[in-house]
Protein backbone atom coordinates (compact mmCIF):
# COMPACT_ATOMS: atom_id res chain seq x y z
CA UNK A 1 0.00 0.00 0.00
CA UNK A 2 2.82 2.38 1.52
CA UNK A 3 4.78 1.47 -1.90
CA UNK A 4 2.07 1.54 -4.32
CA UNK A 5 1.44 5.50 -2.97
CA UNK A 6 4.99 6.36 -2.85
CA UNK A 7 5.09 5.03 -6.66
CA UNK A 8 1.83 6.82 -7.69
CA UNK A 9 3.21 10.21 -6.26
CA UNK A 10 6.40 9.86 -7.85
CA UNK A 11 5.29 9.29 -11.06
CA UNK A 12 2.72 11.93 -10.70
CA UNK A 13 5.87 14.09 -10.17
CA UNK A 14 8.02 13.04 -12.51
CA UNK A 15 5.57 11.83 -15.48
CA UNK A 16 2.62 13.44 -15.01
CA UNK A 17 3.59 16.68 -13.73
CA UNK A 18 6.13 18.19 -16.19
CA UNK A 19 4.55 15.91 -19.41
CA UNK A 20 0.94 18.73 -18.94
CA UNK A 21 3.24 21.50 -17.86
CA UNK A 22 5.54 21.24 -20.85
CA UNK A 23 2.33 20.74 -22.96
CA UNK A 24 0.83 23.72 -21.44
CA UNK A 25 4.34 25.44 -22.51
CA UNK A 26 3.52 24.51 -26.05
CA UNK A 27 0.10 25.38 -26.39
CA UNK A 28 0.99 28.62 -24.69
CA UNK A 29 4.02 29.60 -27.05
CA UNK A 30 1.51 28.50 -30.14
CA UNK A 31 -0.83 31.21 -28.81
CA UNK A 32 1.54 34.04 -28.21
CA UNK A 33 2.87 33.13 -31.56
CA UNK A 34 -0.44 33.49 -33.02
CA UNK A 35 -1.35 36.61 -31.32
CA UNK A 36 1.94 38.09 -33.02
CA UNK A 37 1.07 36.95 -36.19
CA UNK A 38 -2.63 38.41 -35.74
CA UNK A 39 -3.93 36.64 -38.51
CA UNK A 40 -6.59 33.42 -38.34
CA UNK A 41 -5.42 32.56 -42.09
CA UNK A 42 -1.75 32.28 -41.52
CA UNK A 43 -1.51 31.33 -38.21
CA UNK A 44 -4.21 29.51 -36.59
CA UNK A 45 -4.84 29.95 -32.88
CA UNK A 46 -4.89 26.67 -30.43
CA UNK A 47 -8.56 26.44 -29.62
CA UNK A 48 -9.11 27.43 -33.16
CA UNK A 49 -7.16 24.29 -34.25
CA UNK A 50 -8.69 21.81 -31.58
CA UNK A 51 -12.12 22.75 -33.10
CA UNK A 52 -11.29 21.93 -35.96
CA UNK A 53 -9.49 18.31 -34.78
CA UNK A 54 -12.78 18.07 -33.60
CA UNK A 55 -15.19 18.77 -36.43
CA UNK A 56 -12.65 16.32 -38.56
CA UNK A 57 -12.88 13.94 -35.72
CA UNK A 58 -16.48 13.83 -36.24
CA UNK A 59 -16.41 13.65 -39.93
CA UNK A 60 -17.70 10.13 -41.82
CA UNK A 61 -14.29 9.46 -43.48
CA UNK A 62 -11.92 10.26 -40.64
CA UNK A 63 -11.14 6.97 -39.96
CA UNK A 64 -10.51 5.83 -43.17
CA UNK A 65 -7.83 8.75 -43.30
CA UNK A 66 -5.96 8.07 -40.57
CA UNK A 67 -6.29 4.45 -40.54
CA UNK A 68 -4.96 4.05 -44.15
CA UNK A 69 -2.05 5.84 -43.44
CA UNK A 70 -1.56 4.02 -40.13
CA UNK A 71 -1.58 0.47 -42.99
CA UNK A 72 0.67 1.98 -45.23
CA UNK A 73 3.40 3.70 -41.98
CA UNK A 74 3.03 0.00 -40.72
CA UNK A 75 3.82 -1.90 -43.85
CA UNK A 76 6.68 -0.32 -44.63
CA UNK A 77 7.75 -0.51 -41.00
CA UNK A 78 7.17 -4.12 -41.31
CA UNK A 79 9.18 -4.75 -44.56
CA UNK A 80 12.16 -2.81 -43.25
CA UNK A 81 12.10 -4.60 -39.89
CA UNK A 82 11.70 -7.89 -41.58
CA UNK A 83 14.76 -7.24 -44.54
CA UNK A 84 16.58 -5.30 -42.10
CA UNK A 85 16.99 -7.89 -39.67
CA UNK A 86 17.82 -10.53 -42.35
CA UNK A 87 19.83 -8.69 -44.23
CA UNK A 88 21.65 -7.21 -40.73
CA UNK A 89 22.53 -10.95 -40.51
CA UNK A 90 23.78 -11.74 -43.48
CA UNK A 91 26.17 -8.77 -42.96
CA UNK A 92 26.83 -9.09 -39.58
CA UNK A 93 28.05 -12.64 -39.80
CA UNK A 94 29.73 -12.50 -43.18
CA UNK A 95 31.99 -9.66 -44.14
CA UNK A 96 32.22 -10.15 -48.05
CA UNK A 97 28.35 -9.55 -48.11
CA UNK A 98 28.76 -6.32 -45.68
CA UNK A 99 31.15 -5.39 -48.30
CA UNK A 100 29.28 -6.25 -51.12
CA UNK A 101 26.32 -4.60 -50.06
CA UNK A 102 28.30 -1.22 -48.46
CA UNK A 103 27.62 0.90 -52.01
CA UNK A 104 23.76 0.09 -52.16
CA UNK A 105 23.87 1.33 -48.91
CA UNK A 106 25.06 4.43 -49.38
CA UNK A 107 22.99 5.23 -52.17
CA UNK A 108 20.03 4.43 -50.12
CA UNK A 109 20.98 6.19 -47.19
CA UNK A 110 21.78 9.19 -49.43
CA UNK A 111 19.40 9.68 -51.81
CA UNK A 112 17.15 12.88 -51.49
CA UNK A 113 13.65 11.06 -49.97
CA UNK A 114 11.69 13.71 -52.41
CA UNK A 115 13.93 12.40 -55.33
CA UNK A 116 13.04 8.92 -53.83
CA UNK A 117 9.17 9.97 -53.50
CA UNK A 118 8.93 11.32 -57.40
CA UNK A 119 10.74 7.88 -58.94
CA UNK A 120 8.44 6.27 -56.66
CA UNK A 121 5.25 8.12 -58.14
CA UNK A 122 6.33 6.99 -61.67
CA UNK A 123 6.86 3.17 -60.51
CA UNK A 124 3.88 2.36 -57.89
CA UNK A 125 0.64 2.60 -57.72
CA UNK A 126 -0.43 5.88 -55.34
CA UNK A 127 -1.34 3.41 -52.69
CA UNK A 128 2.05 2.39 -52.48
CA UNK A 129 4.26 4.88 -53.13
CA UNK A 130 4.27 5.81 -49.37
CA UNK A 131 4.49 1.96 -48.05
CA UNK A 132 7.65 2.26 -50.42
CA UNK A 133 9.32 5.68 -49.47
CA UNK A 134 9.19 4.80 -45.70
CA UNK A 135 10.66 1.46 -46.96
CA UNK A 136 13.62 3.07 -48.21
CA UNK A 137 13.78 5.24 -45.43
CA UNK A 138 13.58 2.96 -42.78
CA UNK A 139 15.50 -0.15 -43.78
CA UNK A 140 18.72 1.17 -43.58
CA UNK A 141 18.58 1.72 -39.72
CA UNK A 142 17.12 -1.43 -38.57
CA UNK A 143 19.85 -3.00 -40.92
CA UNK A 144 22.83 -0.63 -39.61
CA UNK A 145 21.91 -1.42 -35.97
CA UNK A 146 21.32 -5.09 -36.47
CA UNK A 147 24.92 -5.39 -38.06
CA UNK A 148 25.86 -3.20 -34.79
CA UNK A 149 23.93 -5.47 -32.61
CA UNK A 150 25.45 -8.63 -34.21
CA UNK A 151 29.23 -7.62 -34.49
CA UNK A 152 28.89 -6.77 -30.73
CA UNK A 153 27.47 -9.94 -29.57
CA UNK A 154 29.58 -11.18 -26.87
CA UNK A 155 31.90 -13.80 -28.24
CA UNK A 156 32.20 -15.35 -25.11
CA UNK A 157 28.73 -16.64 -25.01
CA UNK A 158 29.14 -18.00 -28.25
CA UNK A 159 32.38 -19.98 -27.53
CA UNK A 160 30.37 -21.36 -23.84
CA UNK A 161 27.25 -22.20 -26.29
CA UNK A 162 29.97 -24.48 -28.63
CA UNK A 163 31.38 -25.84 -25.55
CA UNK A 164 27.87 -27.08 -24.71
CA UNK A 165 27.26 -27.99 -28.30
CA UNK A 166 24.20 -25.52 -28.87
CA UNK A 167 22.23 -26.50 -32.27
CA UNK A 168 22.77 -22.98 -34.89
CA UNK A 169 19.46 -22.26 -34.65
CA UNK A 170 19.44 -21.77 -31.10
CA UNK A 171 22.06 -19.50 -30.82
CA UNK A 172 21.14 -17.82 -33.49
CA UNK A 173 17.71 -17.15 -31.66
CA UNK A 174 18.36 -17.36 -27.86
CA UNK A 175 22.17 -15.62 -27.80
CA UNK A 176 22.47 -13.59 -31.14
CA UNK A 177 18.73 -12.03 -31.23
CA UNK A 178 18.20 -11.18 -27.87
CA UNK A 179 21.41 -9.27 -27.88
CA UNK A 180 20.17 -7.33 -30.59
CA UNK A 181 17.21 -5.37 -28.64
CA UNK A 182 18.76 -2.90 -26.88
CA UNK A 183 20.29 -1.97 -30.19
CA UNK A 184 16.89 -2.55 -32.15
CA UNK A 185 14.80 -0.75 -30.01
CA UNK A 186 16.57 2.64 -30.31
CA UNK A 187 16.54 1.85 -34.16
CA UNK A 188 13.29 0.69 -34.70
CA UNK A 189 11.93 3.70 -32.47
CA UNK A 190 13.60 6.24 -35.02
CA UNK A 191 12.74 3.92 -37.83
CA UNK A 192 9.01 4.42 -37.18
CA UNK A 193 9.25 7.71 -36.12
CA UNK A 194 10.86 9.00 -39.79
CA UNK A 195 9.21 6.22 -41.47
CA UNK A 196 5.61 7.75 -40.57
CA UNK A 197 7.20 11.50 -41.71
CA UNK A 198 8.04 9.95 -44.98
CA UNK A 199 4.51 8.44 -45.40
CA UNK A 200 2.64 11.70 -45.03
CA UNK A 201 5.19 13.78 -47.49
CA UNK A 202 5.06 10.60 -49.76
CA UNK A 203 1.03 10.74 -49.70
CA UNK A 204 1.26 14.53 -50.49
CA UNK A 205 2.54 13.90 -53.74
CA UNK A 206 1.19 10.76 -54.38
CA UNK A 207 -2.51 11.42 -53.34
CA UNK A 208 -4.01 8.12 -52.59
CA UNK A 209 -7.93 8.25 -52.39
CA UNK A 210 -7.87 7.88 -47.97
CA UNK A 211 -4.83 9.78 -46.63
CA UNK A 212 -3.00 12.52 -44.15
CA UNK A 213 -1.20 13.30 -46.45
CA UNK A 214 -4.07 14.05 -48.93
CA UNK A 215 -6.04 15.76 -46.73
CA UNK A 216 -3.61 17.96 -46.19
CA UNK A 217 -2.88 18.92 -49.66
CA UNK A 218 -6.54 19.68 -50.38
CA UNK A 219 -7.15 21.51 -47.20
CA UNK A 220 -4.24 23.37 -48.58
CA UNK A 221 -5.52 24.38 -51.75
CA UNK A 222 -8.73 25.24 -50.27
CA UNK A 223 -7.08 27.64 -47.92
CA UNK A 224 -8.26 26.31 -45.04
CA UNK A 225 -4.89 26.70 -42.46
CA UNK A 226 -7.18 25.49 -39.78
CA UNK A 227 -7.52 22.06 -41.27
CA UNK A 228 -3.82 22.15 -42.37
CA UNK A 229 -3.12 22.60 -38.72
CA UNK A 230 -5.66 20.16 -37.08
CA UNK A 231 -4.06 16.72 -39.72
CA UNK A 232 -0.64 18.23 -38.12
CA UNK A 233 -1.64 17.63 -34.65
CA UNK A 234 -3.64 14.30 -35.35
CA UNK A 235 -0.33 13.55 -37.32
CA UNK A 236 1.78 14.08 -34.27
CA UNK A 237 -0.35 12.43 -32.00
CA UNK A 238 -0.08 9.05 -34.65
CA UNK A 239 3.52 9.49 -34.34
CA UNK A 240 3.85 10.01 -30.43
CA UNK A 241 1.41 7.01 -29.60
CA UNK A 242 3.80 4.86 -31.97
CA UNK A 243 6.49 5.96 -29.86
CA UNK A 244 5.24 5.28 -26.62
CA UNK A 245 3.43 1.95 -27.35
CA UNK A 246 7.15 0.94 -29.37
CA UNK A 247 9.06 2.44 -25.86
CA UNK A 248 6.30 0.10 -24.07
CA UNK A 249 6.93 -3.47 -25.75
CA UNK A 250 10.37 -2.50 -25.75
CA UNK A 251 11.24 -1.79 -21.79
CA UNK A 252 9.25 -5.77 -22.11
CA UNK A 253 11.18 -7.19 -23.97
CA UNK A 254 14.77 -6.01 -22.40
CA UNK A 255 13.23 -6.29 -18.69
CA UNK A 256 16.28 -8.50 -17.91
CA UNK A 257 18.45 -6.14 -18.32
CA UNK A 258 18.64 -3.50 -15.26
CA UNK A 259 20.49 -1.16 -17.22
CA UNK A 260 18.32 -0.70 -20.27
CA UNK A 261 16.42 2.75 -19.47
CA UNK A 262 13.62 4.21 -21.53
CA UNK B 1 42.60 -45.35 -17.61
CA UNK B 2 43.72 -42.25 -18.83
CA UNK B 3 43.67 -39.54 -21.39
CA UNK B 4 47.17 -38.59 -23.37
CA UNK B 5 47.55 -34.90 -24.67
CA UNK B 6 50.82 -35.87 -27.05
CA UNK B 7 53.14 -33.84 -28.83
CA UNK B 8 51.43 -30.69 -28.79
CA UNK B 9 52.46 -27.93 -30.37
CA UNK B 10 51.00 -24.41 -30.74
CA UNK B 11 52.12 -21.13 -32.03
CA UNK B 12 50.09 -18.48 -30.38
CA UNK B 13 50.80 -14.33 -31.44
CA UNK B 14 54.24 -15.38 -32.97
CA UNK B 15 55.12 -17.09 -29.83
CA UNK B 16 56.14 -20.62 -29.63
CA UNK B 17 54.06 -21.72 -26.13
CA UNK B 18 53.76 -25.69 -26.49
CA UNK B 19 56.33 -27.16 -28.06
CA UNK B 20 56.27 -30.88 -27.94
CA UNK B 21 54.02 -30.86 -24.66
CA UNK B 22 53.12 -34.19 -23.21
CA UNK B 23 50.18 -33.95 -20.14
CA UNK B 24 48.33 -37.69 -19.26
CA UNK B 25 44.92 -36.72 -17.36
CA UNK B 26 43.62 -39.65 -15.25
CA UNK B 27 39.92 -40.43 -15.66
CA UNK B 28 37.56 -39.49 -12.77
CA UNK B 29 40.15 -37.32 -11.19
CA UNK B 30 40.41 -33.50 -10.54
CA UNK B 31 43.52 -33.02 -12.37
CA UNK B 32 45.19 -29.50 -11.25
CA UNK B 33 47.84 -27.58 -13.26
CA UNK B 34 49.16 -25.04 -11.62
CA UNK B 35 51.25 -21.88 -13.43
CA UNK B 36 51.92 -18.65 -13.45
CA UNK B 37 49.93 -15.99 -14.91
CA UNK B 38 50.22 -15.72 -18.91
CA UNK B 39 51.38 -19.29 -19.52
CA UNK B 40 48.87 -20.46 -22.00
CA UNK B 41 46.91 -22.27 -18.96
CA UNK B 42 43.96 -21.43 -20.89
CA UNK B 43 45.30 -21.99 -24.36
CA UNK B 44 46.02 -25.66 -23.79
CA UNK B 45 42.33 -26.06 -22.22
CA UNK B 46 41.38 -24.18 -25.92
CA UNK B 47 43.49 -27.00 -27.65
CA UNK B 48 41.72 -29.72 -26.03
CA UNK B 49 38.19 -28.29 -26.87
CA UNK B 50 39.15 -27.11 -30.10
CA UNK B 51 38.36 -23.62 -29.79
CA UNK B 52 41.87 -22.66 -30.80
CA UNK B 53 43.24 -25.75 -32.58
CA UNK B 54 46.79 -26.82 -32.05
CA UNK B 55 49.08 -26.67 -34.77
CA UNK B 56 50.08 -30.33 -34.47
CA UNK B 57 49.23 -32.75 -31.61
CA UNK B 58 47.20 -36.50 -30.70
CA UNK B 59 44.68 -35.65 -28.25
CA UNK B 60 42.71 -38.11 -30.11
CA UNK B 61 41.91 -39.69 -26.99
CA UNK B 62 39.65 -36.29 -26.07
CA UNK B 63 37.90 -36.26 -29.89
CA UNK B 64 34.76 -38.14 -28.62
CA UNK B 65 34.20 -36.44 -25.56
CA UNK B 66 31.56 -33.94 -24.48
CA UNK B 67 32.91 -30.63 -22.14
CA UNK B 68 31.42 -28.67 -20.06
CA UNK B 69 33.63 -25.22 -18.82
CA UNK B 70 32.92 -23.43 -15.89
CA UNK B 71 35.01 -19.59 -16.95
CA UNK B 72 36.71 -17.34 -15.04
CA UNK B 73 33.53 -15.02 -15.73
CA UNK B 74 29.88 -16.73 -15.57
CA UNK B 75 29.44 -16.25 -18.72
CA UNK B 76 25.69 -16.26 -18.38
CA UNK B 77 23.37 -15.10 -20.84
CA UNK B 78 21.54 -11.81 -19.39
CA UNK B 79 17.88 -12.32 -20.52
CA UNK B 80 17.62 -15.97 -19.03
CA UNK B 81 16.68 -15.91 -15.57
CA UNK B 82 19.25 -18.98 -13.29
CA UNK B 83 17.03 -21.88 -14.50
CA UNK B 84 16.75 -20.75 -17.64
CA UNK B 85 20.41 -20.44 -18.41
CA UNK B 86 20.64 -23.66 -17.09
CA UNK B 87 18.04 -25.22 -19.28
CA UNK B 88 19.41 -23.70 -21.50
CA UNK B 89 22.65 -26.03 -22.26
CA UNK B 90 20.45 -29.21 -21.43
CA UNK B 91 17.74 -28.51 -24.15
CA UNK B 92 19.14 -30.43 -26.64
CA UNK B 93 19.94 -33.54 -24.90
CA UNK B 94 17.16 -34.35 -22.87
CA UNK B 95 13.11 -34.28 -23.08
CA UNK B 96 11.58 -31.19 -21.66
CA UNK B 97 10.29 -33.17 -18.63
CA UNK B 98 13.90 -34.55 -18.01
CA UNK B 99 15.35 -31.47 -18.82
CA UNK B 100 13.05 -29.28 -15.90
CA UNK B 101 13.58 -31.98 -13.15
CA UNK B 102 17.61 -31.77 -13.87
CA UNK B 103 17.50 -28.18 -13.75
CA UNK B 104 15.60 -28.39 -10.38
CA UNK B 105 18.14 -30.54 -9.34
CA UNK B 106 21.02 -29.02 -9.71
CA UNK B 107 19.57 -25.43 -8.38
CA UNK B 108 18.78 -26.72 -5.28
CA UNK B 109 22.72 -28.74 -5.02
CA UNK B 110 24.14 -25.12 -5.55
CA UNK B 111 21.71 -23.42 -3.07
CA UNK B 112 19.79 -21.07 -5.70
CA UNK B 113 15.91 -22.70 -5.53
CA UNK B 114 14.63 -18.94 -4.04
CA UNK B 115 16.35 -17.23 -6.97
CA UNK B 116 15.27 -19.83 -9.74
CA UNK B 117 13.52 -16.93 -11.74
CA UNK B 118 16.11 -14.12 -10.81
CA UNK B 119 17.80 -12.66 -14.34
CA UNK B 120 21.58 -12.54 -13.57
CA UNK B 121 21.46 -8.96 -13.28
CA UNK B 122 19.50 -9.42 -9.73
CA UNK B 123 22.04 -11.72 -7.90
CA UNK B 124 25.82 -11.26 -7.26
CA UNK B 125 28.65 -12.63 -8.76
CA UNK B 126 28.93 -15.43 -6.48
CA UNK B 127 25.58 -16.47 -7.15
CA UNK B 128 26.28 -15.91 -10.44
CA UNK B 129 29.29 -18.58 -10.11
CA UNK B 130 27.22 -21.00 -8.38
CA UNK B 131 24.81 -20.94 -11.84
CA UNK B 132 27.53 -21.45 -14.12
CA UNK B 133 28.77 -24.94 -11.73
CA UNK B 134 25.04 -25.57 -11.79
CA UNK B 135 25.24 -25.43 -15.72
CA UNK B 136 28.50 -27.58 -16.00
CA UNK B 137 26.96 -30.47 -13.62
CA UNK B 138 23.89 -30.26 -14.73
CA UNK B 139 25.57 -30.88 -18.44
CA UNK B 140 25.85 -34.43 -19.68
CA UNK B 141 29.88 -34.22 -19.83
CA UNK B 142 32.69 -36.67 -19.93
CA UNK B 143 35.01 -34.08 -18.99
CA UNK B 144 34.77 -30.87 -17.00
CA UNK B 145 37.38 -27.83 -17.52
CA UNK B 146 37.94 -25.50 -15.22
CA UNK B 147 39.87 -22.41 -16.16
CA UNK B 148 40.15 -20.03 -12.55
CA UNK B 149 36.77 -20.18 -11.81
CA UNK B 150 37.38 -19.01 -8.40
CA UNK B 151 39.70 -16.23 -9.51
CA UNK B 152 37.73 -13.00 -8.76
CA UNK B 153 35.66 -14.31 -5.30
CA UNK B 154 36.34 -12.65 -1.88
CA UNK B 155 38.18 -15.47 0.33
CA UNK B 156 34.78 -16.31 2.16
CA UNK B 157 32.79 -16.79 -0.95
CA UNK B 158 35.61 -18.72 -2.26
CA UNK B 159 35.66 -21.08 1.01
CA UNK B 160 31.85 -21.29 0.26
CA UNK B 161 31.86 -22.02 -3.59
CA UNK B 162 34.64 -24.59 -3.45
CA UNK B 163 33.40 -26.52 -0.98
CA UNK B 164 30.09 -26.30 -2.80
CA UNK B 165 31.91 -27.53 -5.97
CA UNK B 166 33.56 -30.48 -4.38
CA UNK B 167 30.10 -31.60 -2.62
CA UNK B 168 28.82 -31.70 -6.41
CA UNK B 169 32.01 -33.58 -7.81
CA UNK B 170 32.11 -36.24 -4.86
CA UNK B 171 28.58 -37.19 -5.83
CA UNK B 172 28.99 -36.73 -9.60
CA UNK B 173 32.68 -38.26 -10.72
CA UNK B 174 33.91 -36.75 -13.50
CA UNK B 175 37.16 -36.32 -15.30
CA UNK B 176 38.52 -32.52 -14.09
CA UNK B 177 40.69 -30.48 -15.49
CA UNK B 178 41.55 -27.86 -13.33
CA UNK B 179 43.03 -24.42 -13.76
CA UNK B 180 45.31 -22.35 -11.45
CA UNK B 181 47.58 -20.14 -10.06
CA UNK B 182 46.62 -20.16 -6.73
CA UNK B 183 48.86 -22.81 -4.87
CA UNK B 184 45.95 -22.84 -2.12
CA UNK B 185 43.03 -24.23 -4.60
CA UNK B 186 45.28 -26.27 -6.18
CA UNK B 187 46.17 -28.15 -2.86
CA UNK B 188 42.58 -28.20 -1.73
CA UNK B 189 41.18 -29.21 -4.97
CA UNK B 190 43.78 -31.41 -6.87
CA UNK B 191 44.01 -35.10 -6.89
CA UNK B 192 46.92 -34.95 -9.09
CA UNK B 193 48.64 -31.51 -9.43
CA UNK B 194 50.74 -30.66 -12.25
CA UNK B 195 53.37 -27.50 -12.04
CA UNK B 196 54.21 -26.02 -15.24
CA UNK B 197 57.70 -23.91 -16.02
CA UNK B 198 57.58 -20.52 -15.72
CA UNK B 199 59.51 -19.87 -19.22
CA UNK B 200 57.61 -21.01 -22.77
CA UNK B 201 57.43 -23.10 -24.44
CA UNK B 202 56.01 -24.75 -21.47
CA UNK B 203 57.05 -27.91 -20.14
CA UNK B 204 55.93 -29.83 -16.87
CA UNK B 205 58.51 -29.20 -13.50
CA UNK B 206 57.26 -31.41 -11.56
CA UNK B 207 54.20 -33.33 -10.70
CA UNK B 208 52.15 -34.07 -7.29
CA UNK B 209 49.56 -36.87 -5.85
CA UNK B 210 47.40 -35.85 -3.00
CA UNK B 211 46.15 -39.18 -1.97
CA UNK B 212 43.57 -37.74 1.00
CA UNK B 213 40.38 -36.74 0.00
CA UNK B 214 39.30 -33.56 -0.39
CA UNK B 215 36.99 -33.15 2.00
CA UNK B 216 39.08 -34.15 4.43
CA UNK B 217 41.58 -31.74 3.65
CA UNK B 218 41.77 -28.78 6.52
CA UNK B 219 43.72 -25.96 6.65
CA UNK B 220 46.17 -27.10 9.32
CA UNK B 221 46.29 -30.82 7.70
CA UNK B 222 49.53 -31.60 8.05
CA UNK B 223 49.71 -33.16 4.63
CA UNK B 224 47.99 -30.79 2.95
CA UNK B 225 50.82 -28.03 4.74
CA UNK B 226 53.68 -29.96 3.47
CA UNK B 227 52.35 -30.18 -0.53
CA UNK B 228 51.91 -26.02 -0.65
CA UNK B 229 54.88 -25.79 0.90
CA UNK B 230 56.58 -27.87 -2.06
CA UNK B 231 53.91 -25.99 -4.46
CA UNK B 232 55.45 -22.55 -3.30
CA UNK B 233 58.83 -23.75 -3.79
CA UNK B 234 58.37 -25.16 -7.22
CA UNK B 235 56.09 -22.78 -9.08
Amino acid sequence: MKISTIKIKTFLKKEGFYNTLSFILLVLVWKIISLLVGSEIIFPSPEDTFVSVFKLFKSSEFFLVILSSIKRGFFGFLISLVLGIIFGFLAGFNKTFRKIFEPFMIVIRTIPIIALILIALIWFKADNVPIFASFLIAFPIIYVNTVEGIRNTDIKLIQMSKIYNIRKLRVITEIYLPSLFPFLISAVSTAVGTGWKVVIAAEVLSQPKYAIGTSLQTSKIYLNINDVFAWIIIAIFIGYIFERVIRLIGNRLVKWNKDYVS
Amino acid sequence: MSLKIKNLKKVYADIQIFNDFNLEIEEEKITCILGVSGIGKTLLLNTITGITPADSADISDFSCKTFSYIFQEPRLLRWKTVYGNILFALKDFYSGKEARNICNKYIDIVGLTKFKNYYPAAISGGMEQRVSIARAFAYPSNILLMDEPFKSLDFRLKKNIISTFINLWDSDRRTVIFITHDIEEAAFIGDKIFILSNRLPVHIKKELNIDIPQKERGRDNKYILKIKKSLTENL
